[in-house]
């Protein structure tokens, strides 16, 4: 019988590094000296002591067990983000889990492999796309569709550099706006309008895509009009946490615990779902 | 349950049966009554402290099962910041007595919802490890507010859930010896109690029915609502109106048996040890469900009664909690300021279903 466990595992912040203004990737490396298995798309529940604990999705490969990383977009009314943003190297943080059910990549094998990430979205597929180039014969196209904002607001950028130019991998950014960044040259206009150019053969694609809600409408468009089924496109969901063990009530949507029977959901399970 | 063991105990004999409860080790949790006529369940030293005739407590006793607030463990950090963490002592040995079947109907919930119900949750589990529960049947309808006649499983005698139960039969309570701990009971009760005759069923069943009928006839009401709203066949400005009257005050579910939503807060003692607790959380409550980001999904009072009431009597939550989250103790319609307690909602959803048929 599977126990839920109250008292977080010490993890020690090995290095910090700024993405954006607003977001910051800490590497955590467990202290206990216990594996820490996870799929990627599962998420942790992260603590700072004293200050509280909040859920963040597991951004690095599932291939390393002894340290993982996520990482954090200050909220100014956020205590758990704030108090996060102010830890330095070396400082210890709390974690619990993996908890979730993550993607099913392994039930994805020969396909080809659609990713959509928007904004703060990579994070949550960040495990998934390591695990794709890590098991890369075992998939057949990967791609990977990445808009943000302003050029300023791409999380990973050395990450997404290293892509464009990989045979592994086709890797297509979009910024919302310039803004200031007169240096981009890349693609400006919304996520969907990557869809235009991109040749995949739907009925093989599954697809990954999170991002903010206010994207998935149309990229489910875009999706269906490339002929990717509704059960073959896969959501991450965010909602408030507390246990992240389906317990304190706060994730539901319907009858579904965003915690524990997700948070990855396909389109066909989300359109089943009751209620705000 | 099988293999229950029926005695008879003379009403006269109670007293000495609950000192015998005192004899044993265990903390002994009772009905008592306080200065200005409150009747709320707390620890007892003494027979003379415990009230036996009462209707139902405003606060379950399920409380002592889920506490408003408990410690989930405190840290230390080391010179370091390193983190040591104790997890809270063992539960304290317990005989709860005098439960209303509605809050042993209760307690079932929360057993299959925090233990059947993986993961399970250990400090729940070790609680209910430690706890003996002693129902006392109802004879009348406990308060006017009851309605636990029109709950699934429910009235007011319990079928299951308890460990003894004791049901007032005139001059005699006809005690039932259901489990283990419930035997461990019965072995202080030995000289007050003798075999009951096959009989004592019968004249109890007549009495059931009885204060059955007595009871709030809105057993349909109850039906048709689970159906309305498990089918989303609910008119909206139902629950935009259920909304109106709502105060957003949590109260219904600060008192409800069934409801089990927590939050969870850290607290500092000093800079280096604190605690991380849990305490009951509302989904009536517009900042249950409130993101980092300010959004909140629920944001209207409509949107969350409509919440609470399919979250307790839709049929796709019974199929995972095994029963519907409600158990008739009649504490919303006690506590609710805007008159849209359960009996009520279940009337204007039934209400809203002829409405929309015609």
């Amino acid at each position: 019988m599977e126990q839920v466990d109250h008292i977080p595992r010490p993890a020690i912040i090995e290095s910090i590094r700024p993405e954006t203004p607003t977001e910051k990737t800490f590497a955590l490396r467990f202290t206990d000296g216990e594996p820490f298995n996870f799929q990627a798309g599962q998420f942790c529940m992260l603590s700072v002591l004293g200050k509280g604990e909040a859920p963040f999705c597991i951004a690095s490969s599932p291939a390393r067990t002894d340290a993982i990383k996520v990482t954090v977009r200050h909220y100014p009314g956020g205590e758990v983000t704030s108090a996060l943003h102010e830890l330095t190297k070396g400082d210890y943080v709390g974690i619990r889990g993996p908890m979730g059910n993550g993607f099913p990549l392994q039930d994805f094998a020969g396909r080809d492999i659609l990713v959509v990430a928007g904004g703060i979205g990579l994070p949550a597929v960040q495990a998934s796309l390591l695990y794709l180039l890590e098991h890369r014969s075992d998939y057949r196209n990967v791609t990977l569709l990445y808009g943000a904002r302003t050029p300023g607001d791409r999380v990973y950028k050395d990450d997404l550099a290293e892509w464009e130019q990989s045979p592994d991998i086709v890797c297509k950014q979009t910024v919302d706006m310039k803004g200031d960044d007169d240096s981009w040259e890349g693609h400006v206009g919304l996520i969907t309008t990557l869809f235009e150019a991109l040749e995949i053969d739907g009925p093989q694609t599954s697809a990954i895509i999170v991002g903010p809600a206010v994207m998935y409408p149309f990229v489910v468009a875009e999706c269906r009009q490339k002929g990717i089924a509704d059960e073959n496109m896969y959501f991450s969901l965010e909602r408030h946490m507390k246990c992240g063990v389906g317990k304190c009530g706060h994730c539901t949507i319907g009858d579904k615990y965003v915690c524990l029977d997700g948070p990855v959901f396909t389109y066909s399970e989300m359109q089943q779902m009751k209620g705000e | 349950m099988n293999n229950v063991e029926r005695y008879v105990l003379p009403a006269a004999k109670l007293g000495q049966a609950l000192d015998a409860l005192l004899e044993l080790p265990d903390q002994l949790i009772a009905p008592v009554q306080a200065a200005r006529g409150d009747v709320h369940f707390e620890s007892v030293e003494g027979v003379d402290q415990i009230q036996t005739d009462y209707g139902n407590t405003l606060v379950s006793p399920i409380e002592y099962l889920l506490p408003s607030q408990e410690i989930m463990f405190e840290y230390r950090l080391g010179p370091q910041g390193q983190p040591e963490f104790t997890a809270p002592a063992a539960p304290p040995d317990r005989i709860i007595f005098g439960l209303r079947p509605c809050d042993v109907a209760a307690i079932e919930y929360a057993d299959h919802f925090y233990v059947e119900r993986e993961p399970i949750d250990t400090l729940y589990a070790a609680r209910r490890q430690a706890t003996t529960l002693i129902a006392l049947a109802c004879a009348e309808p406990a308060n006017e507010t009851c309605f636990c006649s029109c709950c699934e499983g429910g009235g007011p005698v319990s079928e299951s859930g308890f460990d003894i139960q004791l049901t007032p039969l005139g001059d005699q309570y006809l005690v039932e010896v259901a489990t283990e701990k419930g035997q461990r009971i019965a072995q202080q009760w030995q000289s007050l109690v003798k075999p009951a005759a096959d009989e004592l069923l019968e004249v109890r069943e007549a009495q059931t029915r009885e204060v059955m009928e007595q009871q709030l006839e809105i057993e349909s009401y109850l039906a048709a609502a689970i159906r309305r709203i498990t089918a989303e066949k609910v008119n909206p400005d139902t629950w935009e109106a259920i909304g109106h009257d709502c105060y957003s005050c949590g109260g219904c579910s600060y008192l409800c048996p069934v409801c089990t939503c927590y939050d969870v807060v850290d607290v500092q003692y000093d800079d280096t040890s604190g605690a991380r607790i849990r305490r009951t959380d509302s989904c009536r409550l517009a900042g249950f469900v409130r993101e980092a980001t300010g959004h909140i999904p629920r944001a209207t009072a409509s949107s969350r009664a409509r919440w609470y009431a399919y979250h307790k009597l839709s049929y796709d939550y019974h199929e995972q909690y095994g029963r519907y989250g409600c158990v008739g103790c009649g504490r919303c319609v006690i506590t609710c300021l805007g008159q849209i307690d359960m009996p009520a909602v279940c009337a204007r959803v039934r209400q809203s279903e002829t409405e929309a048929a015609s």
